[in-house]
């Protein structure tokens, strides 16, 4: 589905002292499945996610997606791959303060009606939040919780491919692995990227990239 | 497929907000209506006496000089007689000018009408008996109650200043020699009764025309009657408008300031209201650009809500300010035999401008938040 080739992201072009997020490598990602993004901070990580989901172009190379360069696409075209194609799992939630969980999640649905408020409220319960949750504003909500949401709204418009930056940071142990259940279970027809700094979770991962100073130090079919 | 971001969505979480702008809006047009509503009042009332009376009838009292008259050769027995004998001849001259039906020497009676802002004072004529029927018939005025005028000085008063003055059928004026014994049906403020005699010589001659006399002066002039504006006194169409013109535009300032004033505090208002408003918002609309929804789509959203506020606030300003203007009229207006105007174009255009004004402002915070707008990426870059 993704195909990097010598992607290469530099900040402070006009520096003298360059910074290279990204140094100029090639990897493939599969069509679907569970792709673990491990690294310590500054591994670049994050810089690739965002560049693989069009939100950042990169400095040099390319990024092929279903067989079409996305780097150089036009700023709409770019804003409707995000809108129908990917979903995204911020480190923080993002959600809207003044709408509850459930218009949270359908607030940027490609539908309307009852039938995309029913797909919500599924995807909220099977996430592990109850009805009461479901009216709550985020504000009386808990860390997890939220999470959760962000979690649900990034599932809302069944996106082929799912970007999720840490999405279990806020969870305990517990409701960490519920989540990873999920969106393994996501993954079986769809391409779900997980970037952590917790190896355990991506124990069921497809496919494990492993990044280092800008670089991919390893890719490991499996889990870690 | 949508790819349109909801407007509601926000105004079904923000109703108190909502509101605020909502009410803001339409306590624009209220107080701006309302007080042009009630300022009618006064124009639309003195318009009935200064501009649609005095195509119908005119009235003109000359100087002793326009007769070529000298009181001061001739002494005030001889003047006296020469000036009747002068207006007996202008009364016959200007019965031959086109546009005249009937001219008749009246005394004239005055009469103060109160607006809710303003009062303006003007006499009606009073003469004989055959004077008053060929006076109500031309004027299209009608006995409502009481009876019509038929002993010196017996008055008949339109229901309009019977309500204005307080007066009541039977009662007295201050002068005692005028008594109401009837109460005429008219559109105007229309009044006349039968001439008192020993009140010295009546010399001002009523004019009843045809409408296309508007005037008196010139005609005169054109007679050959020499005189200054100042000498004489004429009531027609020329100096009945151009003191209506005078009274509107002493109405026009103080709307105008009213106008302005409310505009401008109404202005600074929304624009503080909405500002704080967008500043919450940025993160909404920076998760929007995030996943997928330019700042045209977020834009368009916000215009669509803008539009429903400036919508709702159109209509419930609309609704509050007919019973408003209904209930100002059946409690004020009408019980002070005044009469108002409901619809006023160029009130409604001004209030249009407001409303465009105040748009076109709040454009600039609306830029503003729009130019702040970065994706996620870029926010999670700033924790760094």
């Amino acid at each position: 589905m993704f195909e990097i080739k010598n992607i290469t992201m530099i900040y402070d072009m006009e520096k003298e002292e360059k910074v290279y997020a990204l140094g100029g490598f090639d990897l493939k990602l599969p069509d679907k499945g569970l792709v673990g993004i491990i690294g310590p901070s500054g591994s670049g990580k994050s810089t690739l996610m965002y560049c693989l989901s069009s939100l950042k172009t990169p400095t040099a190379g390319e990024i092929i997606y279903n067989g079409k360069e996305i780097t150089t696409l036009k700023e709409q075209e770019r804003e409707k791959l995000r809108r129908e194609e990917f979903g995204f799992v911020f480190q923080r939630h993002f959600l809207v303060p003044y709408m509850n969980s459930l218009a949270n999640v359908t607030v940027a649905a490609k539908g309307k009606g009852e039938e995309v408020i029913k797909r919500a409220e599924t995807l909220l319960k099977s996430l592990g939040l109850g009805e009461k949750e479901m009216k709550k504003r985020p504000g009386k909500l808990s860390g997890g919780q939220r999470q959760r949401v962000a979690i649900a709204r990034a599932m809302m418009n069944a996106p082929k491919v799912l970007f999720a930056d840490e999405p279990t940071a806020a969870l305990d142990h517990e409701n960490a692995f519920a989540v990873m259940d999920i969106l393994k279970e996501y993954a079986k027809e769809n391409l779900v990227l997980v970037i952590t700094h917790d190896h355990s979770i991506l124990k069921d991962a497809d496919v494990l990239v492993e990044m280092w100073d800008g670089m991919v130090s390893s890719v490991k079919e499996g889990g870690v | 497929m949508r790819q349109k971001l909801s407007a509601m969505n926000y105004i079904r979480n923000n109703k108190r907000r909502a509101a605020v702008l909502i009410v803001s809006l339409a306590l624009y047009l209220v107080i701006v209506y309302m007080t042009q509503f009630i300022l009618s009042s006064g124009t639309e009332s003195f318009k009935k006496i200064l501009v649609e009376d005095t195509k119908k009838m005119q009235m003109v009292q000359l100087p002793y000089s326009a007769f070529g008259i000298d009181p001061d050769v001739l002494g005030e027995e001889q003047t006296r007689e020469a000036d009747m004998k002068a207006v007996d001849t202008l009364m016959k001259r200007l019965r031959e000018e086109d546009g005249v039906k009937t001219v008749q020497k009246v005394q004239g009676l005055g009469v103060t009408i109160y607006a809710m802002i303003g009062q303006y004072h003007f006499s009606f004529p009073i003469g004989d008996e055959a004077f008053l029927k060929t006076y109500m018939e031309h004027m299209g005025a009608t006995l409502k109650e009481g009876e019509l005028p038929d002993a010196p000085g017996e008055l008949i008063l339109s229901d309009g200043i019977m309500k204005n003055s307080g007066l009541t059928l039977g009662q007295k004026l201050s002068d005692e020699a005028f008594q109401i014994v009837g109460i005429a049906e008219s559109d105007s403020y229309f009044g006349s009764g039968i001439q008192v005699q020993n009140r010295g010589y009546s010399k001002s001659v009523c004019i009843l025309s045809d409408g296309s006399i508007e005037d008196v002066g010139a005609m005169l002039r054109k007679m050959g009657y020499e005189f200054s504006d100042n000498e004489a006194d004429i009531w027609d169409y020329q100096t009945g408008y151009e003191e209506y013109e005078d009274v509107f535009a002493e109405v026009e300032t103080p709307a105008n300031i009213v106008f302005k004033g409310v505009m401008i505090v109404m202005a600074i208002m929304l624009f503080l209201v909405y500002t704080t408003m967008l500043r919450d918002r940025h993160g909404e609309w920076c998760l929007y650009c995030s996943i997928g929804y330019g700042r045209k789509a977020v834009y368009l959203s916000i215009l669509r809500e803008m539009l429903f506020y400036f919508a709702v606030a159109v209509v419930a300003g609309t609704v509050l300010t007919a019973v408003g203007m209904v209930a100002v009229d059946a409690f004020l207006i009408s019980p002070m035999g005044l009469a108002c105007n409901y619809t006023d174009v160029a009130v409604i255009g001004e209030i249009v401008c407001g409303y465009a004004v105040v748009f076109v402002l709040l454009q600039l915070p609306i830029r503003f938040a729009l130019q702040k707008i970065r994706t996620v990426d870029a926010m999670e870059e700033d924790l760094y």
